[in-house]
């Protein structure tokens, strides 16, 4: 062991030259010191003192000299030294340079991965030509989709001289037999100037010709980069086969590329892959009431949206008047709507509000930072004067201070890089259908610049300052200083540090736990039914096959008793909106018994079922029966109806019995058999809904003659446990029915009623995150700096002590000190989190943005993190012996 | 100060270091001074001869150094020996006793 050290010792003039060589020079400027000191203290004058000190030293520097001669032979340290000698002094004091590092990486870190979202998402245009010249015919309410009539498309394409051009389209599912294993896709029928409009050009064959617009629907396709890969192996002599969708041949006319999405399937998590003509055809008599499409074209050059919208509000006005179009449809709100406001809107306060939070961060890591270095110039004051008095030239030792920040930095960035790819990969993983765009996103060269620039921003703000101290200390008040009471331990500049590290941290940490508390009043909203162990898949009964409802009616009663007995299941049944999964659509009828104010709509939510829905999604029947298999085609037409809507029209009394009629013609009674506890369907955050149940067997009787059956249904299939593992048997049950029937999209319900919740978790999780963070950092601050300045008072607590005062009075006077400073701060950023949060409302529920117990409960938790801070490093100060505290008075 | 500093042989300033360092780690200031105080003023060792040996018996293997904090919180290089050092420190003593002891004998026979 010992020889082990000699010989690493014999060695390290060959290894660590320059290591070897400040620490001399660190070695010479202590005794240098200490030699002051003692002269000093032999009674000389400071300026006497370092005379003679330099004069006994011989020269100062020449026994320095002579001992570097013994290393001669080792070779020479050449260009870079001072970044040499900088790595040494990091490397020598590793607990600085960590929570430096660190510290500077979690700040570059969180802001570099946030900077790459809101680039990636709000800055980064959409993939269109001249995105900012596109714009959506749509309602006031962006949240909900805008449907238009296609006359009203064809009337407001031939009238809006603010539009280039208009298109439109409507997205429907389509089943692709033949080729490979049936498959469903999500598809469109969109009108020939869609894709030019968009300024897409085809990967491979060609776009839709105009005249194909009638003639060509569904018999010319194209298919998206996605599909033609996945099905057809990208196989390029698919252009001008034909493949066979919903039983129909049709022919590939064209590829488009990768990547590529209609505007509004940046709402979706599955964009659409099948795109056929409209089929509209402008000769024909066209309905102006029948509203199924989405209508956007591009702006004429110089006009804006708002433009845009007076003249469609101008155009729709005209058209009631003429009683084209009913007051009621709300058409003279309609707006034009650019299609970055109608994606990415709601999105923009959250990420801004993201942005700003992580703006904090790094102000407060940047605290961090320049408290470490003003701490560590103070301890080095001695030995830097020393330095200069020996003839070191200011910029010298600036210059090396700098090149060690520099250092810093540059360290961090690398470490904070690291983290930002972590991070980003972490929240790309959970990010929300809302924020598709995410998915792709990546730190690339406009981030990793961003980073660098902080970078040098933070080595500037953090290391100048002390830096420029550092070089203008005076020797001699250095040297007094270096054996004083410490008082810079207590500076102004230090002190607001504190202050503002416990504003800013205040400010975050109460976004975060208002956000947290949302959370989780979100996730205890009762829905009304139980999502897990349920497997929901699509399926659509084509016309091809099953052209008579009551097929259709004996396929779903077919399926879902064959699948209801396989080893495993429950029960299954088939839906027609999945809750929390589709919005669903109200539907107007007629009570028997008329209402009090003859003018009042009905219009409760229409759900199509099949027996055993209600077991199968575990809604509990709150009066009555539940729908049987006994309610068939041919039967008494009956319903079950929610509780919100039997309180509404049959208050305090039973609604059993009463009786209804889908529109006022000649459809047949309904008869209300149950009322079922409310469901949440829409949305977690509204009222509860007036929604009826029918009989999926009974629906085509229901509408009256002629009535067709509902052929798309959600197959629901309660198991005993994990869902998937009964996906493959499901699949069997449908394919021993109809082996060209695919089953669409199949997942566990939970994962659909998820994601409901996903933008809320999503925002709350990406925050609690950083205020867990800014905490840390906030309390690494607060420690670091309160534990410093109580350390350099120890001359002062021991002579406290030593006058008599009272070991836990003194600890607790510097704890009250700590307190009074972060008190300070906790109330700045109290006062301006209650001027922020009101950003963040939108992101909340049932808690305001102005919550009493938050904004008691983290002040004072800040304060007891400053408490503590202060306490421990003051109660081991108090324990010094005083003898020992006094000494180090020299 | 009222003597004037007596001059070392050759090789017993280092014995003087291995002798101080071995009661407990000490730095080079401290080292001097110790050894100025202890032998009441006799050595007065300048810089110039004591950081050289120091790092002669550094090289040896005979002491160790490490960068430690002051009682005032300076950083100081504080050297202490080490098992080979104390073993040199024996032999030294013993060798230094038989000089002494020869150079006694000597004078002793001119008079």
């Amino acid at each position: 062991m010992s020889w082990l050290d000699g010989l690493r010792e014999k060695l390290r003039p060959l290894r660590d030259r320059m290591g070897l060589q400040s620490e001399l020079d660190d070695e010479m400027a202590f005794h240098f010191e200490r030699e002051v000191e003692s002269n000093i203290g032999a009674g000389m004058d400071p300026r006497a003192a370092i005379r003679a000190a330099r004069r006994r030293m011989g020269g100062a520097f020449i026994p320095a000299e002579s001992i570097r001669g013994m290393w001669k032979g080792y070779g020479l340290g050449g260009l870079g030294q001072e970044l040499r000698l900088a790595v040494r002094r990091l490397r020598r004091r590793p607990g600085f340079t960590v929570v430096a590092t660190l510290t500077l990486a979690l700040g570059i870190g969180a802001n570099a991965a946030i900077f790459s979202l809101v680039r990636g998402v709000l800055i980064r245009p959409l993939p269109y030509e001249q995105p900012d010249g596109l714009a959506f015919i749509w309602s006031p309410e962006r949240d909900t989709e805008t449907h238009l009539s296609a006359k009203e498309w064809l009337e407001y394409r031939a009238a809006l001289e603010t539009f280039d051009d208009l298109a439109t389209y409507t997205d429907f599912e389509t089943s692709l037999t033949r080729d490979a294993e049936p498959e469903r896709v999500r598809a469109a029928a969109v009108t020939p100037n869609t894709f030019p409009i968009l300024g897409v050009r085809p990967l491979h064959g060609r776009l839709f010709r105009d005249e194909e617009d009638v003639s060509g629907v569904g018999t010319v396709v194209i298919l998206s980069y996605e599909l033609w890969q996945r099905r057809y192996g990208g196989d390029e002599t698919v252009v001008g086969r034909t493949i066979t969708a919903n039983g129909v041949s049709a022919n590939v006319v064209g590829i488009l590329p990768s990547g590529f999405r209609l505007p509004l399937d940046y709402r979706l998590e599955r964009p659409t892959e099948l795109f056929t003509t409209s089929g509209i055809d402008p000769t024909s008599n066209l309905a102006w009431g029948n509203r199924g499409w989405f209508v956007f074209g591009r702006l004429a050059s110089g006009v804006t949206p708002a433009l845009a919208t007076a003249e469609v509000r101008t155009v729709s006005s005209r058209w009631i008047e003429e009683g084209f179009v009913p007051e009621t449809v709300g058409a003279t709100d309609r707006e034009a709507l650019s299609v970055s406001d109608l994606l990415l809107a709601g999105m923009r306060t959250p990420l801004l509000v993201l942005m700003g939070a992580v703006g904090f961060i790094l102000l407060i890591a940047c605290a961090n930072v320049a408290h470490l270095l003003l701490a560590r110039s103070e301890a080095r004051r001695g030995e830097v004067a020393v330095a200069a008095a020996l003839g070191a030239s200011r910029g010298r030792l600036a210059r090396q201070h700098l090149i060690e920040n520099g250092l810093l930095a540059t360290l961090g960035a690398i470490v904070g890089v690291g983290l930002a790819t972590i991070g980003l990969k972490l929240a790309v993983g959970m990010a929300p259908v809302a924020l598709i765009r995410m998915r792709d996103v990546a730190l690339d060269g406009t981030v990793l610049a961003f980073a660098a620039a902080l970078t040098i921003g933070t080595t500037l703000i953090a290391g100048l300052a002390p830096a420029l101290r550092l070089t203008r200390i005076p020797l001699t008040a250095a040297m007094g200083n270096v054996r004083g009471s410490g008082g810079g331990g207590r500076g102004p500049v230090r002190r607001s540090l504190v202050a503002i590290e416990s504003a800013l941290a205040v400010i975050l940490v109460i976004g975060a736990a208002l956000l947290g508390r949302s959370f989780i009043e979100l996730s205890q909203i009762e829905v009304g039914f139980e999502s897990s162990n349920v497997l929901a898949g699509g399926l659509t009964v084509a016309a091809a096959g099953y052209p008579d409802p009551e097929d259709v009616g004996s396929f779903f009663r077919d399926l879902t008793e064959r699948v209801g007995r396989l080893p495993g299941v429950e029960a299954a049944a088939a839906v027609r909106k999945i809750p929390l999964g589709e919005s669903i659509g109200s539907w107007t009828i007629t009570l028997e018994e008329p209402l009090p104010d003859p003018d009042e709509n009905v219009e409760p939510d229409w759900q199509i079922v099949t027996a055993g829905y209600f077991d199968v999604m575990r809604v509990d029947i709150r009066e009555g029966r539940a729908l049987t298999s006994d309610d068939r085609a041919g039967g008494v037409p009956v319903a079950v109806i929610s509780g919100a809507m039997a309180d509404r029209y049959w208050p305090g009394e039973s609604a059993i019995g009463k009786r209804f009629q889908l529109g006022t013609l000649d459809q047949p009674m309904i008869e209300i058999v149950g009322v079922a506890h409310d469901v949440t369907h829409n949305s977690l955050l509204e009222d509860p809904r007036h929604e009826m149940y029918l009989s999926h067997e009974q629906w085509p009787e229901m509408q009256g003659a002629g009535g067709g059956a509902r052929r798309t249904m959600a197959l629901l299939v309660r198991t005993r446990g994990d869902p998937m593992a009964s996906l493959a048997a499901v699949r069997g049950e449908v394919a021993a029915i109809d082996p060209s029937m695919p089953l669409a999209n199949p997942q566990p319900l939970s994962i659909i009623t998820g994601g409901a919740l996903a933008e809320q978790k999503f925002t709350a999780g990406v925050f609690g995150l950083f205020a867990g963070l800014a905490l840390l950092l906030a309390a690494i601050g607060l420690y670091g700096v309160t534990a410093y300045a109580t350390s350099r008072r120890t001359n002062e607590i021991g002579i406290r002590i030593a006058l008599g005062a009272d070991r836990r009075n003194v600890a607790g006077l510097v704890v009250k000190e700590a307190i009074a400073v972060a008190g300070i701060g906790v109330i700045v950023g109290g006062i301006a989190a209650a001027w922020l949060t009101r950003f963040l409302e939108t992101q909340l529920y049932g808690v305001s943005p102005l919550d009493t117990g938050t904004f008691v409960a983290v002040p004072a938790i800040l304060l007891g993190v400053a408490a503590l801070a202060a306490y421990v490093p003051a109660r081991r100060a108090a324990r010094i012996d005083p003898v020992t505290a006094l000494r180090s008075e020299g | 100060m009222s003597q004037p500093a007596a001059t070392l042989l050759p090789g017993t300033l280092e014995m003087l270091i291995l002798k101080v360092v071995s009661a407990e780690p000490e730095h080079g200031w401290g080292i001097g001074n110790r050894l100025a105080h202890v032998s009441d003023g006799v050595f007065d060792v300048n810089q110039g001869s004591l950081y050289p040996a120091l790092q002669r018996l550094l090289r040896k293997g005979w002491i160790k150094s490490e960068w430690r904090r002051t009682e005032n919180g300076r950083r100081a290089r504080y050297y202490a020996t080490t098992k080979s050092g104390a073993r040199q420190l024996v032999t030294e003593r013993e060798s230094w006793a038989r000089q002494v002891e020869g150079v006694r004998l000597v004078l002793d026979w001119a008079t």
